[in-house]
């Protein structure tokens, strides 16, 4: 018992941080910093938690912690820090509001993707699934400021409870049997085609809905335009590494017998996905959507990429899922640094003229920007080309991917014209000084990893052996 | 070691000096003095570099012989080299754009931001021209567009934008293919491939093809030929300041000098066939060029059509099944870039004044006797008389193609001629007194003195370079 109590430390600490927090909203705790620091440290406690029982399991066989899940939580949990910051000058900003139901949503968010990256039962996911759900429908509510949101969000929890009804029903037909990973695995080679393809199909749309890929990326890519600044980064930033880590893990420990079929299937929603992000985004001209579109664009090749189902290829894919988002991050920080009015940018030709106010945002901003359309040899670059190399027995994929890139470069190129070569039409605020000393020591770290991509690729040591 | 590591120094010179440049001190009466002087120091110690580097290599043209390495990834080993191709190359597009930087004292807005992506895009070419292997061939050969779009997006009208990413996609869907050939090349899991070595590779048929087409798609839509070019000439006629046309003159010179060193001289059979397709649309779109040039008026568009020519002329020369021509196209390149440059540069020069003038540019020469004097020397020049190297080699060049094939000779010769006859009228036009619109009251600036004595310089060195090509290159020891 105290053993599983222990290596459940990092979890726990995470319900601390719940409980202080609404502590704190009880004792009606006026400064809007305290619940930011106390969320901020509390993530970093458990972080710290989770590197040392990064291989002992609480509620064996049910919760399986490994190396590589330590790995994906320590990641998602500094981008929870960078966001939470983030989230600070949003509400900074607007003394109004209490932020202490936003911290408690980011804890419990976190704890529940901490849990559905260990779990390797389908009944304890399917539970944690609702429960994500629901909290991410709590934080549509929070951002819920137009008309045409509150129908997004209902949207988005009807279409979510439809699919995890379809799930459900899946699981209960197979109640009898244990819900593990391995032994549904082995039970899905065992029933008949017709039941088969209903709990695939059921697993499957639940997952994809889940990670926003075409064309279940209506509630989010279409989406994030009115959500409120700290909404839209979560959005943005925190579930893609959870999402695709349990994706792939799914893929190799439960559906490894049906590649075949899959292959193809994935194929279809990988190319789908990389069209519309596209269309999406060359036809956008607002910041959000754009890059909302990149990243279904983004997550379209790694599905493409995945579905070879070639040895190790999970790897290269998460590597380059890791990098993106940590791109994402460093654009995501910038548009935190530019105010005009008090406001944040919503169009792409609000950013006009930004270089001769704010040239060194500007010039981080064009860093990145290149950084995504592959300037070699950057490690965004790099790991696209290594996730490239897995593929070369089926060249057309790697057409797809280069060509695909290459229709984004009006769109990155239509960004980088608005910032250093259209004239300045409206007034930018100054920057907070906190976010200038964020953005350096981004940048010195994505420089460090374009000169030394080894101390990136350390994790494929990591990724490879689980 | 030393010279060796003096190739590293030479690609990443441009790029220090550029940051430098980025932070010099603003002077109230000319803002970016300072800037100027910078980049003029640090391209001068760059060519001086180069001068240094000659004495290190043979007159070989072929097989680098400075080399160094480094281990990058257990799958990239970057290689660069040089040779006295490489060097040519090089020492003409840093000569180009010391040219285009001294004509940016004439320029009043975003000198500096111009002047750093200037020497980007220098630091960038250096590490294309030295690249020995297919990695950093490919990395250089993207990463340059980058300040190439600055460049010109910084002197390019906002309503001719468009055009400008138009140009962009097109040659980043270059940058796509050869990275597609990068992926199949490296998946053999061979960490070295030295850019020679890729027709010895075993590629199977379907690989080989795209590995072959890709890297000659990915070259030849940095040149200007039918149906490529139109991406280029959109943007071409519209460039403000000379710097940026220098800068976009020499993509296509990329593209050539890629042939020359990928390309292995028996045509790969995969792609074999379409051999004699591409070289009567090489040859199609150098007549409708010419005629271009001909018919045109404007002398901006004289020298870019002029300029097109020569690119096309040299694609032709580099597809010949021999390579003992390819010092003579690496030395006509060289000169070639020398007489371009300066020429725009006074051009521009003679377009700001009547500008200024608030008149046209005809008969603009009349009264700037040192633009005149120069502007008349570098038309000879360009015009294939014998006053320099570049007609020397020429002549070499177009003897070889009329070797290899009689009528594709002729057409090139008529082309050269109608080129340089089309230059001819383009000077007279702007010397011509009769044609002179400017109120005889109008105070018209000359070309500043050293302006004046560089550009006199690279005449003298290309006169000299008639009598005695390489003068400049001083044997190992002395």
């Amino acid at each position: 018992m105290l053993e599983n109590i222990l290596y459940a430390l990092s979890e726990l600490t995470l319900l601390t941080g719940i409980l202080i927090l609404l502590c704190g909203a009880l004792f009606r705790t006026s400064s809007q910093r305290f619940y930011f620091s106390v969320s901020k440290t509390v993530v970093l406690i458990s972080a710290l938690f989770a590197i040392i029982f990064y291989n002992k399991n609480f509620l064996s066989p049910y919760f399986i912690s490994s190396a590589e899940t330590a790995l994906v939580f320590v990641l998602s949990a500094g981008l929870v820090v960078v966001w939470l910051f983030l989230s600070a000058k949003w509400f900074y900003s607007h003394k109004e509001l209490n932020p202490v139901w936003l911290c408690c949503l980011a804890l419990c968010l976190l704890l529940c993707f901490s849990l559905i990256i260990q779990t390797t039962n389908f009944g304890i996911l399917f539970i944690l699934i609702a429960a994500l759900t629901c909290m991410q429908y709590l934080l549509f509510i929070l951002s819920r400021n137009s008309e045409e949101l509150y129908h997004t969000g209902r949207r988005y929890l009807l279409i979510s409870l439809l699919f995890l009804i379809l799930c459900g029903t899946a699981l209960f037909y197979i109640k009898d049997h244990s819900l593990q990973y391995d032994a549904v695995a082995e039970y899905l080679t065992q029933i008949p085609d017709t039941f088969r393809i209903f709990v695939l199909t059921a697993l499957l749309c639940l997952l994809l809905y889940l990670l926003g890929i075409a064309p279940f990326h209506f509630w989010i890519a279409d989406r994030i335009l009115p959500l409120i600044m700290p909404v839209a980064t979560y959005f943005a930033l925190i579930p893609i590494l959870f999402l695709w880590f349990l994706f792939f893990k799914i893929n190799q420990n439960v559906l490894f017998n049906f590649t075949e079929p899959l292959q193809k299937i994935y194929y279809i929603f990988g190319i789908l996905s990389a069209l519309f992000g596209i269309i999406i985004a060359n036809s956008s001209h607002f910041i959000k959507k754009t890059f909302a579109s990149i990243s279904l664009f983004q997550f379209g090749i790694v599905l493409l990429v995945f579905s070879t189902f070639r040895q190790n290829v999970a790897t290269p894919c998460f590597l380059y899922i890791e990098l993106y988002t940590f791109v994402l991050l460093g654009i995501y920080i910038c548009l935190h640094a530019v105010k005009i009015n008090g406001e944040y940018p919503v169009t792409l030709h609000s950013l006009r003229g930004l270089n001769s106010v704010h040239p060194f945002v500007a010039a981080v901003l064009m860093f990145l920007i290149t950084v995504l359309i592959g300037l070699p040899p950057c490690s965004f670059f790099l790991t696209q080309f290594m996730m490239l190399m897995h593929v070369v027995k089926i060249p057309w994929i790697i057409y797809v991917v280069l060509l695909g890139s290459v229709m984004f470069v009006p769109v990155y190129l239509k960004i980088i014209q608005s910032i250093f070569l259209l004239p300045r039409e409206q007034n930018f605020d100054r920057t907070d000084f906190s976010l200038y000393a964020g953005l350096l020591m981004y940048l010195i770290i994505l420089i460090i990893l374009s000169i030394k991509p080894q101390y990136f690729l350390i994790q494929e040591l990591i990724l490879s052996n689980g | 070691m030393a010279e060796n590591m003096l190739l590293l120094f030479v690609i990443f010179l441009p790029l220090l000096g550029g940051f430098f440049v980025l932070y010099a001190k603003d002077n109230e009466k000319q803002p970016a003095n300072n800037a100027v002087h910078t980049a003029l120091l640090t391209v001068f110690v760059n060519i001086l570099l180069i001068f240094g580097l000659f004495s290190f290599v043979g007159m070989e043209t072929t097989g680098k012989q400075l080399q160094y390495s480094c281990q990058f990834l257990s799958f990239i080993r970057f290689s660069f080299g040089a040779d006295m191709l490489t060097l040519l190359f090089t020492l003409g597009c840093q000569m180009a754009v010391l040219v285009g930087i001294l004509s940016l004292k004439y320029e009043k807005q975003n000198q500096k931001n111009i002047l750093f992506y200037a020497l980007l895009y220098l630091s960038f070419l250096n590490g294309y021209f030295f690249a020995l292997d297919i990695m950093s061939f490919f990395i250089f050969f993207t990463v340059q567009l980058y300040p190439l779009y600055m460049l010109i997006g910084l002197s390019l009208p906002q309503n001719r934008h468009q055009n400008l990413v138009r140009l962009c996609v097109h040659h980043f869907f270059g940058a796509a293919l050869l990275c597609a050939g990068c992926v199949f090349i490296l998946s053999l899991k061979q960490n070295d491939i030295l850019l020679s070595h890729i027709d010895k590779l075993h590629l199977s048929y379907s690989k080989s093809i795209m590995v072959w087409g890709g890297l000659f798609f990915a070259l030849i839509l940095r040149v200007p030929i039918w149906p490529f070019h139109h991406a280029l000439t959109s943007v071409w006629p519209a460039l403000k300041n000379p710097l940026s046309f220098i800068a976009l003159h020499i993509l296509p010179l990329t593209g050539i000098y890629g042939f020359m060193r990928c390309w292995p001289l028996n045509i790969p059979f995969e792609i074999s066939v379409l051999s004699p397709v591409f070289q009567t649309l090489c040859v199609i779109t150098m007549v409708f060029v010419a005629l271009g040039e001909y018919a045109n008026f404007g002398a901006k568009h004289k020298l870019s059509n002029y300029v097109f020519v020569y690119d096309l002329i040299y694609l032709l020369a580099v597809f010949l099944p021999t390579d003992i021509i390819w010092f003579n196209i690496a030395y006509s390149v060289f000169s070639f870039l020398l007489i371009a440059s300066c020429l725009v540069v006074i051009e521009f020069c003679v377009l700001q004044e009547s500008i200024k003038a608030n008149t046209n540019a005809r008969g603009g020469l009349c009264k700037m006797p040192r633009a005149l004097l120069l502007y008349s020397l570098f038309i000879l020049a360009a015009a294939q008389l014998p006053v320099s190297a570049f007609f020397s080699n020429n002549f070499v060049i177009v003897s070889k193609i009329f070797n290899y094939h009689l009528y594709m000779g002729i057409v090139v010769v008529l082309c050269m001629t109608l080129a340089a006859v089309s230059l001819l009228r383009g000077f007279y036009v702007l010397h011509d007194e009769n044609c002179a619109t400017a109120p005889s009251k109008v105070q018209i600036q000359d070309l500043d003195i050293s302006t004046f004595i560089m550009i006199m310089l690279f005449m003298a060195v290309l006169f000299i370079s008639l009598i005695k090509p390489l003068w400049f290159v001083f044997e190992k020891g002395l």
